[in-house]
């Protein structure tokens, strides 16, 4: 039945070339052989077609529809009928998807953590001392960063992450090594917080009037709609200082983080077996070379801010409030 | 060592690949020898040292490869074998010292295309010099059980001898120093083992020797039960054993040898007995006794193939003769500023090796001959290049590759070069194919395959003595396949008969 569909549907175009080649001796052996020529081969044909089945089939005028867009909607549906036959290899690595859709915190396996190098640290001249309750060994020249330490920290710091945006904290992503401009700026999408890609300037939190202070501020409620009506008492308000700080590179960014120490600024950091823990409030003991262990880190993070976010959204639209209103005299600037 | 003992996290990294990595095995040491030798510290080793790693093309592309930190992209994906080998994850300056690895894994991917098995090295060194070539016995693999043997055998002296792996260190090739240090650090403490070693030969002599003594009295029959009655032996028996050891240097040394399982010693100038080994206790002659137990198992991992016994087949013409022949850049002609010997020097699959037909005269002054062979002609494109069968590959002991070519045969060149068809202007369309009539047996050399049907073509289908003897004059074809001629010419002959009987020459 498909077949002879298919024959009415190619049009008499295709029957003339296919004169030489028996169609009809294709279709059916007992056949008597007739002398088809090009001109009468159509004919012959839905003749033929006509007599093998019940309804009567009218010959089709022909439509214009050429070979070439008919093979060519042959050729999509029998794509589409394919598509799903073979195999597929599953799960395996996808590296941009640490960045598109990073893992949560309750994923972070110490499998992940180690395909994601954060075991490895720097080589063992390298090291500060204070760093030696993370270390878990010596090999091959560097020493090795324990990653049940590593999980156990990283969730730690996921959880203030997530208790900061739950509380309408700003977070700041901080990456300024080159290619940690995309995970930063993602985590920072997540959390709802500001990132920084490049350099800090200093005195950016401790001298905030003069670097800052023609930035512009605004007022927002719970579901960080933009309130109206703030605008002259926001004139004479500080500079907004972040609530929680987010180092991936401590190293470069002392200034930072010393800055976050002077006004009381927690600060989470991954640490390196040659940085410094003392420099931030929390530290993450994890290989900070790596791009891919920078990734799952941050990732890991934005998804913990995500989460606050959306506690705190929720709990907003459940109470019914959605922030101050102009007219009440207490203003929360976030 | 159940991993039960290990916490999570070292059990996971116990099992990880980076730790996987094999430690870097010792660089091979340049050869000790009088003559100038040029030695590079950049030079390709003679084999690999260090483990080959690579990296998904996703992850290519981010620099990640699974080590401290990204690598650069300009020097790792600019290259059609991104495969590094790793000096050190991380350096006190910061950064991870990595080298391409591309030189061996292209010489392993270009061994894997030429389908050579390795073959066990000879007993018997064979004579080499400037003129004549090596003559080599037939092809054993080095993976035949006989070969292949790790384990002592004292049933088997054959097998024995081919033992390529050993538990002690090959004295002869210790230094004095090292030798005292083997002596003070490993044997000292092994006393104890010993005494308990010889007093397990005692008792076994001491069963043997009770068992003589009953079958000479006629309590035992030869064939009877083995009495297990001296299961014990008293300190002082042991003490007076020992002692008569210390005379009977032949037992003595033949005991320690297969304690501290050492390689047999080299063959010295003096009579072995002299120097303490008799004539049925002495340890096994080695086939490395003179240099040494090879470094590497003997086919060193580079192929794993036993024979070379596997017939080509061409997609029109048929199975081939001849496997498909491989090019090899000439590296030092006959004659050249570096060498002056006859034979000229190849580099095949990443491996110098000799060329087969040593010769004073100017070959590529002939009209078949290869072009750059006799001298350095600067004059061809990307230098001067030879079509060869690589006929024998082995790994000497130092683990360095010995490879024995033969000139390629003119015909499989052509085919290989798809220039059968442009030569007899008939593309694709090889029929009828007509056999050769075999008239005589020297004739038939190279008429079957191909080579017949370019006869036949060339011919006109007849049989043309005068094009047989061109064809034989163009190179070196008439050296092989010799020895089965007499044979195949009576079956060719058998089907030739039954063809033309049937009235059809086509095939």
């Amino acid at each position: 039945m498909i077949l002879r569909q298919l024959a009415l549907r190619q049009g008499r175009r295709v029957f003339i070339p296919s004169a030489s080649r028996p169609w009809i001796r294709f279709l059916n052996t007992e056949i008597e052989r007739t002398n088809i020529t090009v001109d009468n081969a159509n004919e012959a044909n839905l003749d033929y077609i006509g007599s093998q089945t019940d309804i009567p089939i009218a010959p089709i005028e022909e439509t214009g529809e050429s070979l070439v867009s008919s093979s060519y909607t042959m050729w999509l549906n029998q794509k589409k009928q394919t598509a799903h036959l073979g195999s597929t290899l599953d799960p395996h690595y996808k590296p941009h998807t640490l960045i598109n859709r990073p893992p949560s915190p309750k994923d972070v396996t110490l499998e992940l953590l180690m395909a994601s190098q954060a075991h490895l640290g720097h080589a063992t001249s390298l090291w500060k001392p204070q760093n030696q309750r993370y270390i878990f060994g010596i090999h091959q020249g560097i020493h090795i960063i324990s990653l049940d330490i590593t999980a156990a920290h990283l969730r730690r710091a996921a959880k203030i992450v997530e208790a900061v945006c739950e509380r309408g904290g700003l977070v700041l992503f901080v990456g300024t090594r080159e290619g940690q401009d995309r995970c930063v700026v993602n985590a920072a999408k997540l959390a709802g917080g500001c990132h920084l890609f490049e350099r800090w300037i200093p005195g950016s939190i401790t001298n905030g009037q003069q670097i800052l202070g023609r930035c512009k501020m605004k007022v927002v409620d719970d579901l960080g709609n933009e309130i109206e009506g703030y605008e002259e008492q926001l004139i004479d308000r500080a500079t907004l200082k972040p609530d929680l700080v987010v180092c991936m590179n401590p190293l470069e960014n002392y200034v930072l983080l010393h800055e976050c120490g002077l006004n009381a600024i927690p600060t989470i950091g991954i640490i390196d077996t040659d940085a410094d823990p003392t420099w931030v409030t929390y530290p993450i003991p994890a290989n900070d070379d790596s791009l891919r262990c920078v990734n799952l880190i941050a990732g890991v993070l934005g998804r913990a801010g995500e989460e606050g976010q959306k506690k705190r959204q929720a709990a907003a639209l459940k109470a019914g409030f959605t922030g101050p209103s102009p007219n009440r005299k207490a203003g929360d600037a976030s | 060592m159940s991993s039960k003992r290990f916490s999570p996290t070292a059990n996971l990294l116990r099992t990880s690949r980076l730790f996987s990595l094999p430690p870097p095995l010792p660089r091979p040491l340049p050869e000790l020898t009088s003559s100038t030798t040029i030695h590079s510290n950049t030079a390709t080793l003679p084999f690999p040292t260090q483990a080959a790693i690579t990296t998904p093309q996703s992850s290519l592309c981010r620099g990640d490869w699974g080590l401290k930190r990204p690598l650069p992209l300009k020097s790792t994906t600019a290259t059609s074998t991104p495969v590094i080998r790793i000096g050190a994850i991380d350096t006190w300056e910061h950064i991870t010292d990595f080298d391409s690895a591309s030189d061996h894994v292209l010489t392993l991917r270009k061994w894997q295309e030429m389908h050579i098995p390795i073959s066990a090295l000879e007993t018997r060194r064979p004579t080499a010099s400037m003129i004549s070539r090596p003559i080599y016995g037939p092809h054993r693999s080095v993976f035949e059980p006989e070969q292949d043997s790790t384990q002592p055998n004292p049933g088997d002296p054959t097998v024995d001898a081919r033992r390529w792996k050993f538990g002690g260190p090959w004295l002869a090739g210790r230094t004095e120093g090292e030798f005292n240090r083997y002596l003070s650090r490993e044997i000292r403490r092994r006393r104890i083992e010993f005494r308990q070693y010889i007093r397990k030969h005692a008792l076994a002599k001491k069963a043997a020797e009770k068992r003589r003594m009953d079958i000479e009295d006629g309590k035992v029959s030869e064939t009877g039960e083995r009495s297990n009655a001296s299961d014990e032996i008293s300190e002082d028996e042991l003490r007076s054993y020992i002692i008569s050891l210390r005379n009977d240097k032949t037992t003595l040394n033949a005991l320690i040898h297969s304690f501290l399982d050492l390689p047999a010693p080299p063959t010295l100038g003096l009579s072995a007995s002299n120097h303490g080994f008799g004539t049925n206790s002495k340890p096994a002659r080695s086939m490395y006794s003179e240099t040494g137990p090879p470094k590497t198992h003997p086919s060193a991992g580079l192929s794993y193939l036993r024979t070379s016994s596997h017939i080509q087949n061409h997609p029109l013409l048929g199975p081939q003769a001849s496997p498909s022949p491989v090019q090899a850049r000439i590296l030092i002609p006959r004659k050249s500023v570096l060498s002056n010997y006859n034979v000229a020097k190849l580099g095949l699959g990443g491996v110098v090796c000799r060329d087969s037909v040593p010769a004073s005269f100017r070959e590529d002054r002939l009209p078949n001959g290869t072009p750059g062979i006799s001298k350095l002609d600067p004059s061809i494109p990307g230098g001067a290049k030879l079509w060869v069968h690589p006929s024998r590959a082995s790994i000497d002991v130092e683990g360095r590759i010995k490879l024995e070519t033969v000139r390629a045969n003119p015909m499989a060149i052509a085919i290989h070069e798809g220039k059968v068809f442009e030569q007899d202007a008939r593309p694709l369309s090889p029929s009828p194919r007509r056999m050769p009539s075999l008239t005589s047996t020297t004739s038939l050399q190279h008429r079957y395959g191909i080579e017949g049907l370019k006869q036949s073509n060339l011919a006109g289908g007849e049989n043309d003595i005068e094009s047989h003897r061109r064809s034989h004059k163009r190179g070196w074809n008439g050296t092989r396949g010799s020895v089965r001629d007499s044979e195949l010419g009576a079956v060719y002959q058998k089907l030739d008969e039954l063809l033309s009987s049937e009235g059809s020459k086509t095939i």
